[in-house]
Order: structure tokens, then C-alpha cells, then sequence
């Protein structure tokens, strides 16, 4: 009892006691941080070797195919061999986020050309972003290609005139250094004979010779030095010169002959601008009826809308509904626009003309360049005018001419005149289903007109050889003419559409006839012996998928990987998740927020 | 032994049974109170902190808190059951009552009736703990 009454409690317990207590506090608002995030920012680690609760399925869906295995416990670098592609990995998030980075660690021994990061769409697509690239001629570009990166863009000029300069002054050093060589060896030659040496008896001079030999052989010494730093310095090489362009912007700006450009992954095309090209402040106007699919062409110059009015009508000749469906594609071939007028509620081959309609297409404030209308329709629909601000106007592959007697329903008290159209074609066929069709087409090429006689319906008449611009007369339309190149109505509306494309990196054989490469090229940088590359998704693209948790489904895609015989060593991947920090300001309505989302769950 | 030894002895003895049976109170309450908020939303605690970590603590405390309290427990002052106790107990109940409604209420109202019975259940033993505890005490004193 005594020694209890002298052991009073001594502050060192209670402060100890105070730290232990404090721990499982901390322990718990660590929690709720990582659940809350109020810094808006949620870092997950998966490292290959260590289980983590919120990665979920890494290389694990292809259960049938070996994927991936994981090295030998006990080495020094853990990492996943991948053998397969995709690898699958879902992240387990507390919250929504609006942003995602993700960085991987990785290991190419097979140098493997494309790395890919998707995330799963709402309709189970995946949405792909490009994380690194490895492209064999890029990567071992000679060192005469300057290299201007701008974030993952890449521009590489070639800068021979200061490589060939350089070879030619390292041969003309070279050159004369072997001369003023050979010139020591026959003055120290000459001085041994001199004195008398020779390989066996070097050390027998007495020392006043000894002297004399030494200080002889110093001056050819310091005369061959001299004649070396004057030949050194009479083929120094200049600075390097600066390359042609000294950013990328100025590159885009002022691109150079397009036949000198390649381009990889990347497309310059929006910046090409079609040669001596002037807008038009008047409309053109097609009043010549054509039936059926086609597939127009024009070219939208700098401040131009696009604005297009069809007027069309529909026959009813053939079963079936009969839409006019309109899709527009830009440079890429990204289809930018889709517009429709539904059938007329006529579905019956009953031959009843519908009255006309109107589709107007109006794309404001759209980038320069080429643009396709693919017309998906059928042959009940006429298209009886087409108005446009646009002056270049031509159609791919062919066009069906349709002003004759037979559509008189249609055509109502339309005077049916000839039609005359152009074609940059070398081979036409041509063919009409229709007595009234039937006629002598008349062609102007080369300076000589010829004839093409269709004398019998449904058959393709064939005439070749056909020069540059070709003129093409038809006196009673109701005629399909098809070719291997466009068409247009008047010789000025042609234009030529791939006008703007760059050669690209992949199909090209010699890169040193080029002299520009410009490459969207995201590259991994070398981190002691591991790679580390990252790609960002943001919403809508960030997509959760809710079950009994919140799950973002990623993929780690490798085109061409398994095909190959290629592996792919994997050794962490690092999710930074980013949301709108909760501050002083928000505090009050995110909280109000949560407890109604909570209340109405309970 | 001399007079000084043992003092440091009782002094280590003491400080390490305050801090074990300190360790035992912390893990086994965080433990309960990191159950429980697991059991209202799953994975909430077990995605960050593995809880087997506390349940391991607690028990291995909780096994030297009982062997060394034997040697240094004094008889603890006699307790008066109050007023604030009851309401303390009948909060707990409440509480009870609370958590099993939530964890079954997909029964239906079969839900209402096992968790009311089982508030009610709760602080009845709970009061009949408390008051065997007290009748032993003064048994033990007669």
C-alpha cells in the first residue's frame, strides 16, 4: 500500500496516454480524408507486388490466356510480365472526381511501338488516349534533325548543310593531319640518322649529343604542334545554324512545300490552305435535278460558314420509306454533322409525288479545309436544286442527271434543257433505265469531241482515255454517269480535294527525302530503369460505373503486343484522382449536399 | 532485493499495467467504434486500415491487462447506481435498437418488432448487471 501512495500517477503516463489516444483520432480523420478528400486530390498506388483493395482485377479478365506472372520473390524489382492485350484494371473511388491522371511504370524490352490508356464508356466502349509512343525512324533519327517539342507535339527539321559542311572540314583535318604525321616520322627519321640511332642502340649518345638530339627532336615537336592547331583552326567548324523554324507555331504558320512534310499521328491538314483560294460573295446555284446517293465535295476557306440548301422531293416509285439523310466529314474523316428529313409517310411504290422540302445545313464558324456530304438516300428522292455560299462544288465517283420527259410528274413545267458537267475522270460509264434516256452523250477531250451512244437501257457504256478536264454533254439527261474521279457542273467549281494531304511517317519509305516531321508524340521518360509515362481523363470521358461500389474500369491497351511475341513489363500504376476542394465558401452546401443523398439512402 | 530495486520493480510493473490496460481501452473502443462504422457502410475503414490489426491489439492487451491487474488491483470504491446511469443504459439500448433496425430492415415490420425487443433486452440486462455487481459488493463487505 505504501509503495502505491509514493508511485503517483507521473505525467509521463498521462502524456503517453494522451499519444495513444491521439492515434486511433488520427487513424480516423486520415480515414475520413481519404474518403472525403477535402484537398481534392485522391492518389491510389498499385505496385505489382503489393496488394491494393481499391485496384481491383489487374491483368486478370483473360482468364483462358496467360497474361501476366509476376517475377521471382526475392528479386530486387518486382514487376508484371505482360503478355497479353488489354490488361484490365478497375479503381475503387470513394467519390466522383472530374479528373484522372494515370501514370504508369513499365519496362519495353520488346519496344513495343504504342501504349494506350482506356476508360469504359456508359455503353461499355472504351475511350482510348495515347500514352506513349515508340516509333523505331523517330526514335533513331539522325542527329541532323533538329527537334522542337511543345508538349507531346513534335517538330524535326533537317539540318544537312551543317552536317555536310562539318564532314567536309573533318576530312580536309583529317586529310592534312596524316600529311604533317607523315611529315614528324621522316623528321624524327631523319634526326636519328642524323645522330646515329636506330631501334637497338638508343641510350649510347654521350650527353652533350644527347642534348643537341633532345632539343632537335622538341622543335619538330613544337613545329608539328603549331601545324596542327593552325590545321584545327583553319577547319573549325562554325556554330551550328538555327534551324528554319524556331517554334511550332511558326511552323504552322508558315508551312513549307507540303511534299517535304511528314506527319505522324498527327494532321496537318486544317492548317493547309487550298492555293489562290477566294471567297464567295454571291451564291451558287444548282437547278439541275439529280436522283439517288451521291457524295459531294467543297472547301470552306478562313471566316467561312458552311451553308448548304437542298431542295427535294420524293417520288414514291419504290417500296419503302425513302429518308434524306445527310452526313458531313471533316479533313480527318470525323463526321461532324449528321442531318435528316424523314420519309413523307408514303411508303408504297404508288408512284404519288410528294410536294417538295427543304433541308437547310448551316456548321458556323468551322476550320478551313475539305468537306464531304455523303448523301444516303435512294432513288425515289430527287434532288431538284442545290444553293450555296460555297463556290467549289464537285461530286465523287458519279452523278445521275435526271431533267428528262420521264420525271415530268416531278419536274412539273421545268424547261428540260442539256446538261453540261465536267469530270477530272480518265474512264466514264454511263447508263440509263428509260427509253427517253436513250442518246448519243457527247464528250470533249483532249481538244476532240467523241461520242458515247447508249442505244440500250441498263447497260454501262465505257469510253477511257480521257484527258485532264473533260467535257461532257447530254441532251436528254435521265442518265447515270459514274467515273474514277469528280464532277462538277462548271469547269471552275472543280477543285482537287486531297489537295492538302501530308504524306504520313507510316507510309513512307525514304525519310530523308523529307525535310519537316511533325508528330503528336507522347514518349515515356527514362526514370533509373523504368519508364514512366501518364494520360488525363477528365468527365464526360471520366465515367463511374455504380454497382455496390464506384468503379472506374481502365484498360492498359497494346495494339500488337500478343501478335508479336512482345512482353511488357509492368511495375506500378499510379491513379492521381482530381475534384473541386472543399473550402470555407463551399463547405456549407457540399455538406448539405452529402446529408441529403445519405438521409434519402437511409 | 534492496528498497530502491523494488520501487523501480513496482514503478515498471505499474507504468506498464497503465499503459497495456490504456492500449487494451483505445484499440478494443476503436475497434467497436471502427466495427461499427463498417457494419453501417462496408469497406469503409477496411479499404484504408486492415481492422484485425486493433482486434489483435486489443486481445493481446487485453490478455496482459488481466494478468498483471492481479497483482496491482486494489479493491475499487464501492458504486452507487444513479439516475444518469439508467438514462445512460437506456441510450445505449436506444442505440442498439438503432443499429439492428438498420441491419435488418429489409424484413419488413418483423424489423421493428426484433429490434424493440432487442433495445429492451439490452437495457434490462444491462440494468441487471449493474445491480448483481452492486449486491455482490455488498455481499463481499457483509
Amino acid at each position: 500500500m505504501k509503495y502505491m501512495q509514493i508511485l503517483s500517477l507521473p505525467k509521463a503516463i498521462k502524456i503517453l496516454k494522451i499519444i495513444l489516444w491521439l492515434i486511433p483520432v488520427f487513424l480516423f480523420i486520415w480515414i475520413m480524408n481519404k474518403h472525403f478528400v477535402p484537398s481534392g486530390k485522391l492518389e491510389i498506388i498499385y505496385q505489382v507486388d503489393k496488394e491494393n483493395k481499391l485496384v481491383k482485377n489487374f491483368a486478370s479478365k483473360e482468364t483462358e490466356r496467360l497474361i501476366g506472372t509476376k517475377n521471382k520473390p526475392g528479386d530486387k524489382d518486382y514487376f508484371q510480365i505482360i503478355t497479353a492485350s488489354p490488361v484490365y484494371f478497375d479503381v475503387k473511388v470513394p467519390r466522383s472526381f472530374q479528373k484522372a491522371n494515370v501514370t504508369l511504370k513499365y519496362q519495353n524490352p520488346d519496344n513495343q511501338p504504342l501504349v494506350q490508356l482506356g476508360i469504359k464508356q456508359a455503353n461499355s466502349a472504351f475511350y482510348n488516349i495515347n500514352m506513349a509512343y515508340l516509333n523505331p525512324i523517330l526514335e533513331n533519327l539522325p542527329d541532323y534533325w533538329d527537334k522542337i517539342q511543345e508538349g507531346n507535339v513534335i517538330l524535326w527539321q533537317k539540318n544537312t548543310k551543317y552536317f555536310e559542311e562539318k564532314k567536309a572540314k573533318q576530312d580536309e583535318y583529317d586529310k592534312y593531319k596524316k600529311e604533317l604525321d607523315n611529315w614528324k616520322e621522316e623528321e624524327l627519321n631523319s634526326l636519328n640518322k642524323e645522330f646515329g640511332i636506330n631501334n637497338t642502340n638508343q641510350n649510347i649518345l654521350d650527353t652533350e649529343k644527347e642534348k643537341d638530339f633532345e632539343y632537335k627532336k622538341a622543335l619538330i615537336e613544337v613545329k608539328y604542334q603549331q601545324q596542327l592547331r593552325i590545321n584545327t583552326e583553319k577547319n573549325k567548324i562554325k556554330e551550328r545554324p538555327e534551324p528554319k523554324f524556331s517554334s511550332i507555331e511558326e511552323f504552322l504558320a508558315n508551312l513549307p512545300e507540303i511534299n517535304k512534310i511528314v506527319q505522324y499521328n498527327y494532321n496537318l491538314s486544317n492548317y493547309i490552305e487550298l492555293p489562290n483560294y477566294q471567297k464567295s460573295y454571291k451564291t451558287t446555284e444548282i437547278y439541275k435535278s439529280i436522283r439517288g446517293i451521291h457524295d459531294i465535295y467543297t472547301y470552306i476557306g478562313r471566316d467561312e460558314d458552311l451553308n448548304f440548301t437542298f431542295t427535294i422531293q420524293d417520288i414514291n416509285r419504290h417500296e419503302g420509306a425513302d429518308p434524306f439523310i445527310i452526313s458531313i466529314y471533316n479533313n480527318q474523316g470525323v463526321k461532324v454533322k449528321e442531318q435528316t428529313v424523314p420519309d413523307d409517310g408514303d411508303i408504297k411504290a404508288d408512284g404519288k409525288v410528294s410536294s417538295e422540302r427543304i433541308m437547310q445545313i448551316l456548321m458556323e464558324k468551322i476550320p478551313i479545309g475539305t468537306y464531304q456530304f455523303v448523301i444516303d438516300t435512294n432513288d425515289d428522292i430527287f434532288i431538284k436544286d442545290i444553293i450555296t455560299f460555297q463556290h467549289l462544288l464537285i461530286f465523287k465517283g458519279n452523278i445521275y442527271l435526271t431533267d428528262n420527259d420521264e420525271y415530268k410528274d416531278i419536274l412539273d413545267e421545268k424547261k428540260l434543257e442539256p446538261t453540261t458537267i465536267y469530270t477530272n475522270s480518265n474512264s466514264i460509264r454511263t447508263r440509263t433505265s428509260h427509253d427517253k434516256g436513250l442518246q448519243k452523250i457527247e464528250i470533249e477531250t483532249g481538244g476532240k469531241i467523241k461520242y458515247l451512244d447508249i442505244d440500250v437501257k441498263h447497260v454501262l457504256k465505257e469510253l477511257n482515255n480521257l484527258y485532264n478536264i473533260t467535257k461532257i454533254i447530254s441532251p436528254k439527261n435521265d442518265v447515270y454517269i459514274e467515273g474514277d474521279g469528280y464532277f462538277s457542273f462548271e469547269k471552275d467549281q472543280m477543285f482537287e480535294p486531297s489537295f492538302n494531304t501530308v504524306a504520313s511517317l507510316d507510309n513512307v519509305k525514304d525519310i530523308e527525302t523529307y525535310d519537316f516531321i511533325i508528330a503528336n508524340y507522347p514518349q515515356a521518360k527514362l526514370e533509373g530503369d523504368w519508364l514512366v509515362t501518364s494520360a488525363s481523363v477528365s468527365t464526360p470521358y471520366l465515367y463511374l460505373y455504380k454497382n455496390t461500389d464506384l468503379l472506374v474500369n481502365f484498360i492498359i491497351s497494346l495494339p500488337g503486343l500478343p501478335e508479336n511475341d512482345r512482353i511488357l513489363k509492368i511495375k506500378e500504376v499510379d491513379i492521381t484522382f482530381e475534384k473541386e476542394p472543399i473550402t470555407i465558401k463551399n463547405f456549407i452546401s457540399k455538406f448539405k449536399n452529402w446529408l441529403n443523398k445519405n438521409i434519402k439512402l437511409l | 532485493m534492496s528498497f530502491n530495486n523494488r520501487i523501480k520493480k513496482e514503478k515498471l510493473i505499474y507504468f506498464s499495467t497503465e499503459i497495456i490496460s490504456e492500449i487494451f481501452k483505445i484499440s478494443l473502443i476503436s475497434y467497436l467504434f471502427f466495427y461499427l462504422i463498417e457494419s453501417f457502410k462496408t469497406d469503409f475503414i477496411s479499404d484504408y486500415f486492415n481492422l484485425s490489426i486493433l482486434l489483435i491489439t486489443a486481445i493481446l492487451s487485453g490478455i496482459f491487462t488481466v494478468l498483471f491487474k492481479k497483482e496491482t488491483d486494489e479493491k475499487e470504491e464501492k458504486q452507487i447506481i444513479r439516475l444518469k446511469d439508467y438514462i445512460f443504459i437506456i441510450i445505449l439500448g436506444l442505440i442498439a435498437a438503432g443499429i439492428i433496425y438498420y441491419k435488418i430492415k429489409g424484413l419488413g415490420w418483423l424489423s421493428y418488432i426484433i429490434s424493440a425487443i432487442s433495445g429492451v433486452i439490452v437495457i434490462l440486462l444491462s440494468i441487471l448487471l449493474l445491480n448483481e455487481t452492486n449486491e455482490d459488493d455488498q455481499r463481499s463487505e457483509d
